[in-house]
C-alpha cells in the first residue's frame, strides 16, 4: 500500500532527526552560547575585568599617542578599536624599521596595561558550530573540507526537519497550548514538550538555519568558487575584510592581531598632520560606529588615514563594509563613505546579520539566546522521544539492542556536549596565562582550530580545545558503560556542578571574582558567571528529577503522613 | 522597558486565545463561555498579539523590531504554556493583569 504524504514526511522527520540530531544538538548548543561570544571573550581575559574604559575619541587619541611613542617613523599604523559595550580590547599594529609587523593588545583605559591572555574564549563556540574546530584554510570554499560540509549537511537536515515537522504535526492550532505534564504515557509528555518548543519558536528555527546555510552557501556549493579559482586570481585586497563573502571577519576577528598590508607607498617629507581624532569625529559623523583606522606614512606630507565602519552594527540588521579615507596632511576626503557592495553581497550581509545577531543590543541577544535554547531543548526532546515511543513496542532482541544504543548515543550527544562546554569554561578560567602564545596567537581567519602537538609544546589555546574534546570523550565513554537512566542523571549533575562552581572558580584567579566585579560595575563579566550559575541550578533540578530521588521523597512523605495522623 | 511591555502584551494575547481553545475550556472555565465571550476573547487575543509589535517598533524600528517581535512571541508563549500545565486558571487570569501592566509599562517607557 502506498504511504501517504504525512507518513513519508514522518519517516523523514524521524530518521533525519535522529541520526543528524546527535550532531545538531551540539551545533545548536554551541550556536546558542555563541550569541554571547564577545561577552565570554571578555570574561576569559582577566586583564580587561573591571577597567574603566576611555571614550571612543579618547581611545583613538590614546592609540595615536601610543603608536607615536613606540613607532614614530613607521610606514604604517593600524588599530582595531574596542567594542566598548561588549569586548573592550584595543589591538594596535605597526610596521617596524625592517617592515616587520609588530603588535600590542591593550586595555583601553589609558593605563598602558597589556592583555597577554591569548584564548579561544567565546569565539570557540562560534567556530565549533560550523567547523568542528577543523581549520578552514580557504574561506572562499575552493578547497573541499568535510567539517564545514558536515555542519552544512546537518543544517540542511534540520531545515528539512522544520518543514516536515509542520506537515506531520497535524493539529497545530488545536494543540497550540498543549503540554500534558501529567499524561500517563511518557511519550505524550515528550511529544508535547517537543511540539510546544518547536511550534512556538518555529519562525526563529527556520530563520536561523536558513540564514546560516545561505550565508555560507558559497562553501556548501563551491562550484562557482572552484571555477573562479581556475581563472587568474584577482588582485589581493589591500585591507582586511575589504569586501566579498569573507568581509565579516573585520569586526568578527576583534581578538586577532591582524596583519598590516605591506603595499607601502614611499614615505614623503615630514609634515604636520591633521589630528587623527578630528578626522575620526568626521568619519564617525558619516558612518556611525567605527571599528578600525589605518594610517599610511604618519607624520609625512603623503599621509593617508582610512577609517573602517564596524561591519556588524548595533543599529542595523545587515553587515556593512563602509570606509572613508582622508589625506592626513590636509584633511581632504580622498575616498568618501558609501557602501559599494553589490546586490549579492547586500543579500548575503542581511543573512549574515540575522544569523550572527550583533544588532539590537543585549535585549535582542537575550531573545536569540532564549529561542536558541528552545531549539536546543527541542532537539534533545525529539531524540529522547525516539526511544520513548518505540522501546515498549520492541519485540526482538535486536530492536531492544538498537534502542539501547540510541539511548546511550543520546546521553553522549546531549549531556556529553553540555559537559564538554562546561569543562571548556573551566579550562578558560584555570589554564595559566603564561601558556599563551607570545606571538599573539591568531592572524585572522578561523582561529579556534585544533592541531596535534605534544602536550609539553601545547599553547593555552591548544589546551583549551583538548579539554573540550577530552571532556566529551570521557562523557561518551561514561554513557557507553553506564545504564542510560543513571548516566543521564550523573552527567546532568556533573554539568550542573561545573556550571554552579564557575563563579566560585573566579576567586582562585586574580581579578576574576564576582564580588569585586560587581563592585567595579563590570556587568558583562558578572552576567556570564550568573548565567552559568542559573543554568547550573536548572540542570541540577533536572538531574534531581532524573535520578528518581524526587519520587522517593514523595513516596516517603506519602507513607509518613498516615503515620502522623495515627499518632495524633 | 519596551521589551517588557511587548512581552506582557503578547502574554495577554496568548492567554486570551488559550482560554478558548477547546481542549483548555474545561480547565479554565467552570461553565463553558458563551459564543460572544469566545468571539470577544479571540478578537482580543489576536489584537493583543498584533499590538505587541508596537513596543518593538518603538524600541528598534521596523526591521529589527519585527525580528524581535517574532522571537518575543515565542518567549511569551513559553511563559504561558509551561505554567499553564501546573495552574491553568491562574495562568490565564494573569493575562488580564499582563494586559494592564503592558499598557502601564509602555506609558512609563
Amino acid at each position: 500500500m502506498e504511504k501517504s504524504l504525512t507518513q513519508r514526511m514522518d519517516w523523514l522527520h524521524t530518521w533525519f532527526g535522529l541520526v543528524l540530531g546527535w550532531l545538531a544538538f551540539a551545533l545548536f548548543l554551541t550556536g546558542t552560547i555563541a550569541v554571547f561570544w564577545l561577552e565570554i571573550q571578555h570574561w576569559a581575559q582577566p586583564e580587561l575585568h573591571g577597567a574603566k574604559m576611555l571614550s571612543p575619541e579618547a581611545t583613538v587619541q590614546y592609540s595615536v599617542d601610543y603608536l607615536q611613542k613606540v613607532a614614530p617613523n613607521s610606514g604604517r599604523w593600524a588599530a582595531t578599536l574596542p567594542d566598548l559595550d561588549r569586548h573592550p580590547l584595543l589591538v594596535l599594529n605597526w610596521l617596524d624599521e625592517n617592515n616587520a609587523q609588530q603588535f600590542v593588545r591593550l586595555v583601553p583605559d589609558g593605563s598602558g596595561r597589556k592583555v597577554t591572555t591569548v584564548t579561544n574564549g567565546g569565539r570557540f563556540f562560534v567556530d565549533f558550530h560550523w567547523t568542528f574546530n577543523r581549520e578552514v584554510a580557504d574561506l572562499s570554499g575552493r578547497t573541499f573540507q568535510w567539517t564545514y560540509m558536515l555542519s552544512g549537511f546537518v543544517g540542511m537536515a534540520f531545515l528539512i526537519c522544520t518543514i516536515t515537522g509542520l506537515i506531520v504535526h497535524k493539529k497545530i492550532f488545536r494543540n497550540f497550548f498543549t503540554f500534558r505534564r501529567q499524561a500517563k504515557s511518557m511519550q505524550t509528555r515528550w511529544l508535547d514538550a517537543h511540539n510546544v518548543l518547536g511550534v512556538l519558536s518555529w519562525p526563529f528555527q527556520f530563520m536561523i538555519v536558513l540564514t546560516g546555510l545561505a550565508f555560507y552557501c558559497y562553501l556548501y556549493i563551491p562550484t562557482g568558487m572552484q571555477m573562479a579559482a581556475r581563472s587568474p586570481s584577482p588582485p589581493p585586497v589591500a585591507v582586511i575584510g575589504g569586501g566579498g563573502p569573507g568581509m565579516l571577519w573585520g569586526r568578527y576577528a576583534s581578538d586577532a592581531v591582524g596583519s598590516v598590508p605591506r603595499n607601502i607607498v614611499e614615505p614623503g617629507n615630514p609634515a604636520p598632520n591633521v589630528p587623527i581624532v578630528d578626522l575620526f569625529a568626521r568619519a564617525r559623523a558619516q558612518m556611525g560606529v567605527l571599528s578600525s583606522f589605518t594610517v599610511n606614512n604618519p607624520g609625512r606630507d603623503n599621509a593617508t588615514v582610512r577609517f573602517g565602519g564596524t561591519r556588524a552594527r548595533p543599529d542595523a540588521i545587515t553587515f556593512t563594509s563602509d570606509s572613508m579615507t582622508f589625506d592626513g596632511a590636509t584633511g581632504r576626503v580622498i575616498s568618501p563613505a558609501g557602501n559599494t557592495t553589490n546586490a549579492v553581497q547586500k543579500i548575503t550581509n542581511v543573512f549574515g546579520g540575522l544569523h550572527f545577531a550583533f544588532f539590537g543590543g543585549t535585549a535582542m541577544r537575550v531573545l536569540y539566546f532564549l529561542c536558541g535554547a528552545a531549539g536546543t531543548i527541542m532537539i534533545a526532546s525529539g531524540l529522547v522521544m525516539f526511544t520513548a515511543k518505540r522501546r515498549a513496542k520492541a519485540k526482538s532482541v535486536a530492536a531492544r539492542r538498537f534502542y539501547d544504543f540510541v539511548d546511550r548515543m543520546n546521553v553522549a550527544s546531549v549531556s556529553g556536549a553540555m559537559f564538554a562546554c562546561a569543562s571548556y569554561l573551566w579550562a578558560l578560567r584555570l589554564l595559566p596565562r603564561d601558556l599563551s602564545d607570545p606571538n599573539g596567537g591568531f592572524s585572522g581567519g578561523v582561529y579556534a582550530s585544533i592541531r596535534a602537538v605534544p602536550l609539553d609544546q601545547a599553547l593555552r589555546t591548544d589546551l583549551e580545545l583538548y579539554t573540550f574534546w577530552a571532556a566529551w570523550g570521557v562523557a561518551a565513554l561514561h554513557a557507553l558503560v553506564r545504564a542510560p537512566q543513571k548516566a543521564w542523571a550523573e552527567q546532568f549533575a556533573a554539568v550542573a556542578a561545573l556550571c554552579i562552581g564557575l563563579p566560585a572558580l573566579g576567586y582562585l584567579v586574580p581579578n576574576c571574582d564576582i564580588g569585586s566585579m560587581i563592585a567595579a560595575g563590570d556587568w558583562k563579566m558578572v552576567a556570564v558567571d550568573l548565567g552559568a550559575l542559573s543554568i547550573g541550578v536548572m540542570l541540577a533540578c533536572a538531574a534531581w528529577k532524573m535520578s528518581g530521588k524526587r519520587a522517593e521523597v514523595r513516596a516517603s512523605k506519602a507513607v509518613a503522613a498516615p503515620a502522623l495522623q495515627t499518632a495524633e | 522597558m519596551y521589551l517588557l511591555s511587548t512581552f506582557l502584551c503578547a502574554y495577554a494575547g496568548f492567554a486570551a486565545l488559550c482560554a478558548i481553545t477547546a481542549r483548555n475550556v474545561p480547565l479554565v472555565w467552570t461553565t463553558p463561555p458563551s459564543r460572544g465571550v469566545v468571539r470577544g476573547l479571540r478578537v482580543a487575543g489576536y489584537f493583543l498579539l498584533a499590538l505587541s509589535w508596537i513596543p518593538c517598533y518603538l524600541q528598534w524600528d521596523v526591521p529589527m523590531g519585527t525580528a524581535a517581535w517574532a522571537m518575543n512571541l515565542a518567549a511569551s508563549g513559553f511563559a504561558l504554556v509551561f505554567p499553564f500545565a501546573y495552574a491553568p486558571k491562574r495562568s490565564v487570569q494573569a493575562g488580564g493583569v499582563a494586559a494592564l501592566l503592558a499598557g502601564l509599562v509602555l506609558l512609563v517607557s
